[in-house]
Formats: structure tokens, C-alpha cells, sequence
């Protein structure tokens, strides 16, 4: 039974179950077109690679999504067109890593992540990644109907608008944590090196 | 067809320009009574719930004059079958460590399972005859459900949201919306969330980046716009 205790609004995972093979760090927005209009992207850049390193150690995947305009929609400069300069990604991946084309903000839209994930057996999720309230939000939305555990990294999520980004964050922790818990890099990286116990799967209060 | 837009914010809505009944919809979130009624799953949390009733009564006009110029009206319910096969483990746990337990008896019923009191809509935006209720397990409503089957099946390419939560269930199903190419539009006093300041902070983000996921109006200026 591993869980972190800082995490809001639960300890964050539900079920204590911690392992490197049910877990992936997932970051979204991970083009140049969303870190170019965020806040703090350089030093939420710097927290992603420290704990996208802290996952491939212990064994659990990093996975980065690529996201495209929807095609024939009126266009905007996000999602950014595929092939443009902006669809760049912002985050260097490793060949462990498995990088994931999604159409749209969501990135389980459009694009194999929910196969990808399922296909390696991944159901426990971190979010980071840029243009937070767009993204990262919406990413997360989707993994939360779909029965992913889900934790976002607060200081791993650069938004457009600080204000707004907070109010993200807010809204995940209403009615008991609506789309999961929100906690911090330092609280994850500490508990990925805590040696991990049996899973108590009868902890329901 | 009208030729004509929505004084909406950060854009005129729609992108084209055309409101035409034959291809928009009204799109009504999730109106029950576990979200706004006495004795539902937000009052049993202890949630204020002026806060989520806020919408309704501009709801009903907006209702009233789209059903009078023909357009496609689609109501949402969340709730789960009663069994709970179709319930996340942890969305289960969760409820249940706050108190407020997924399929656990509370005044309406059990709490949001599909054919309790708790989960119909209430009364004041009931749907009438002919029109479409999507049941979803979920916050969004594209998800595990016939919604998307249903609207392209009409030819639907333009959508209005009312309902509640404006952070929740309506935003989810607006960003999935947009994502699938919708033209999207929320209509601001048709909408309510748990929390005051989520609720503006959803309305603005809708806005960012020339409207990343569509646009806002106050209902007046859509009634405006359709001569209603």
C-alpha cells in the first residue's frame, strides 16, 4: 500500500497501488505552439524531465502527446496545425517513451492513447504538461470518464493564465476529487522511492 | 435559416454566421435533481444549491423559443445502471468517502442510478415529447453514449449549452464537442456551477486563444439574434 499523503483532495491513488507497471506519466501539450503561451513553461519544463526521468527508473512509461487541429475547423493557433512549427514537440522523448498523436486538446481524441495505455496495462495516470487549462484539463476529463486514476502535478502544469490554472486545479478537487487529486513533484518523487508493500485493495472507508 | 450572429465573446457566433434550425441544437446538461434539487447528490454534499437553480429560469425561455423555431433539443442525465457495472472503481470510492455514495439510499432515491427521483430532470426544463435524453456514465456526454451517432445523424454542426456544472459535465462535453468540430457556444446565465469562482474561471476559459473551445453569450443576446 503506497500512497501520497499531500496529495487533495485523497490520498492520491485510491486504491494504494503504486507500481511502475500500471503507471505512466502522461504530457500533454507537449508542442512549442502550447509551451510558447504559457506561463513558467521553462521551469515546468525543468520539473517534467526531473520526474519523467524519476519514471523511466523505476520502470514506468512516459508517455507524450502530440496534438493537431481538428481538420476543417475554423482555425486558431491550438491546437496547432500537424506538420507546422508549432506541432513541434517541446519535450525531447526518450526511445522507452511512447509519443501519441491525438486530434484536438484532448489527447484521447483523434488518436490511439486509450488503446496505447490499455495495451501496456497503465491505469493509474500523472498529468503535466502546457497550455494546462486547455490540454492537460481536457486530457484529464477524458481519463477520468473512462476509469483512470488520475493525479496532476501542480507544479508540472504551466497554464495560459495563472488565475485560471488555479481554478483547473480547484475544480479537480470538488465533490471528494471529480477528476482525481492534484499534488506536487516533490510528493510523487518521494513516494516512487519508497519501498512498495502489498496492495490493500479492501480499504474502502 | 438566419443569417445572422451572436454578440458573443471572443467572437460573433458562430464562425459562419448561419443559425439555421435545421442544423443547431439546443444541448440541456445534466438538470436533475442529484445536481439541483432538494434531497439530490450535490445537496446531500452540502453544496449551495441556488448556485447550480441560478440557470434554470433563463433556461426555460431560451427552451421555449428554440422549440418554437424548430431546432433539435437534447437533454443529458448522468447516472449509472443499477447494478453499477458501469461505474469506475474509484469514481465509487470516492463518493463513498465523502458520504455521498454512488447507488447508496439518500432522499430521492438511490444516489445517481438511472429510474431513481434523484436522477430525472426536474421540472421546470423537463423535455417534451419528441425530444432526445442521452443516459451517460460520465461527465462528458460523447462519451459511452450515442450523442455524436445522433447529432450527425440530423446533421447537426451547431450547438448551444445550457445545464450544470458550468466546470464539470458542461465543460467536458463542450471541449469534446469542439474537438469533434461543432461550432460551440455557452450560454453564461444558462449555467451554474458548485463554486462561484470555477464557475467564472470556466466561463473565460472558453474564451482563451480567440475561443479554444467555441464562445459565451448572455441567453439575451441569442434571443436577440433569433428574433425571439
Amino acid at each position: 500500500m503506497t500512497v501520497l499523503d499531500s496529495t487533495v483532495p485523497y490520498p492520491w491513488p485510491y486504491d494504494g497501488c503504486l507500481e511502475p507497471q500500471c503507471l505512466a506519466l502522461v504530457v500533454a501539450g507537449a508542442q512549442t505552439a502550447w509551451a510558447a503561451r504559457s506561463c513558467r513553461a521553462a521551469e515546468v519544463a525543468t520539473v517534467l524531465l526531473t520526474v519523467a526521468g524519476a519514471m523511466r527508473d523505476i520502470g514506468a512509461r512516459v508517455v507524450v502527446v502530440r496534438h493537431a487541429a481538428t481538420p476543417g475547423r475554423r482555425s486558431g493557433v491550438v491546437p496547432p496545425a500537424a506538420g507546422s512549427d508549432g506541432w513541434r514537440l517541446a519535450f525531447d522523448p526518450r526511445p522507452s517513451d511512447l509519443v501519441v498523436d491525438a486530434v484536438g486538446v484532448d489527447g484521447f481524441h483523434g488518436g490511439p492513447l486509450d488503446d496505447v495505455l490499455r495495451a501496456h496495462g497503465i491505469d493509474h495516470l500523472v498529468l503535466g504538461g502546457f497550455g494546462h487549462e486547455a490540454t492537460v484539463d481536457s486530457t484529464l476529463r477524458s481519463a477520468n470518464d473512462r476509469g483512470y486514476e488520475c493525479l496532476v502535478l501542480r507544479d508540472a502544469v504551466a497554464p495560459f493564465d495563472e488565475d485560471l490554472g488555479a481554478h483547473a486545479l480547484s475544480s479537480v478537487t470538488m465533490s471528494g476529487g471529480i477528476f482525481g487529486a492534484i499534488g506536487t513533484s516533490t510528493a510523487l518523487l518521494s513516494a516512487l522511492a519508497t519501498p512498495r508493500t502489498t496492495p490493500d485493495l479492501e480499504a474502502v472507508p | 435559416m438566419i443569417t445572422a450572429t451572436v454578440d458573443a465573446e471572443p467572437y460573433p457566433w458562430p464562425y459562419d454566421g448561419v443559425i439555421d434550425p435545421a442544423h443547431t441544437a439546443l444541448i440541456c446538461i445534466d438538470w436533475q435533481t442529484d445536481f439541483c434539487g432538494p434531497g439530490g447528490y450535490v445537496d446531500a454534499m452540502g453544496y449551495d444549491l441556488s448556485l447550480t437553480r441560478a440557470g434554470l429560469e433563463p433556461t426555460q425561455k431560451v427552451l421555449a423559443a428554440v422549440r418554437a423555431a424548430g431546432w433539435t433539443v437534447i437533454h443529458t442525465r448522468e447516472g449509472h445502471r443499477p447494478d453499477l457495472s458501469d461505474c469506475p472503481p474509484n469514481k465509487l470510492w470516492r463518493s463513498k468517502r465523502i458520504g455521498a455514495g454512488i447507488g447508496d439510499a439518500g432522499p430521492s432515491g438511490r444516489i445517481l442510478v438511472r429510474g431513481e427521483v434523484g436522477w430525472d430532470i426536474v421540472p421546470e426544463v423537463a423535455p417534451v415529447e419528441g425530444e432526445i435524453v442521452i443516459d451517460k456514465p460520465g461527465k462528458g456526454s460523447f462519451y459511452a453514449t450515442d450523442l455524436d451517432l445522433i447529432l450527425r445523424r440530423r446533421g447537426i454542426t451547431h450547438l448551444v449549452f445550457t445545464g450544470i456544472t458550468t466546470d464539470v459535465c458542461v465543460h467536458t462535453t463542450m471541449r469534446d464537442a469542439n474537438d469533434r468540430g461543432y461550432e460551440c457556444l455557452l450560454l453564461t446565465d444558462c449555467t451554474g456551477a458548485t463554486d462561484y469562482g470555477n464557475y467564472e474561471a470556466a466561463l473565460k476559459m472558453v474564451t482563451m486563444q480567440g475561443g479554444v473551445f467555441g464562445a459565451i453569450a448572455p441567453s439575451s443576446a441569442l434571443l436577440a439574434a433569433i428574433g425571439a
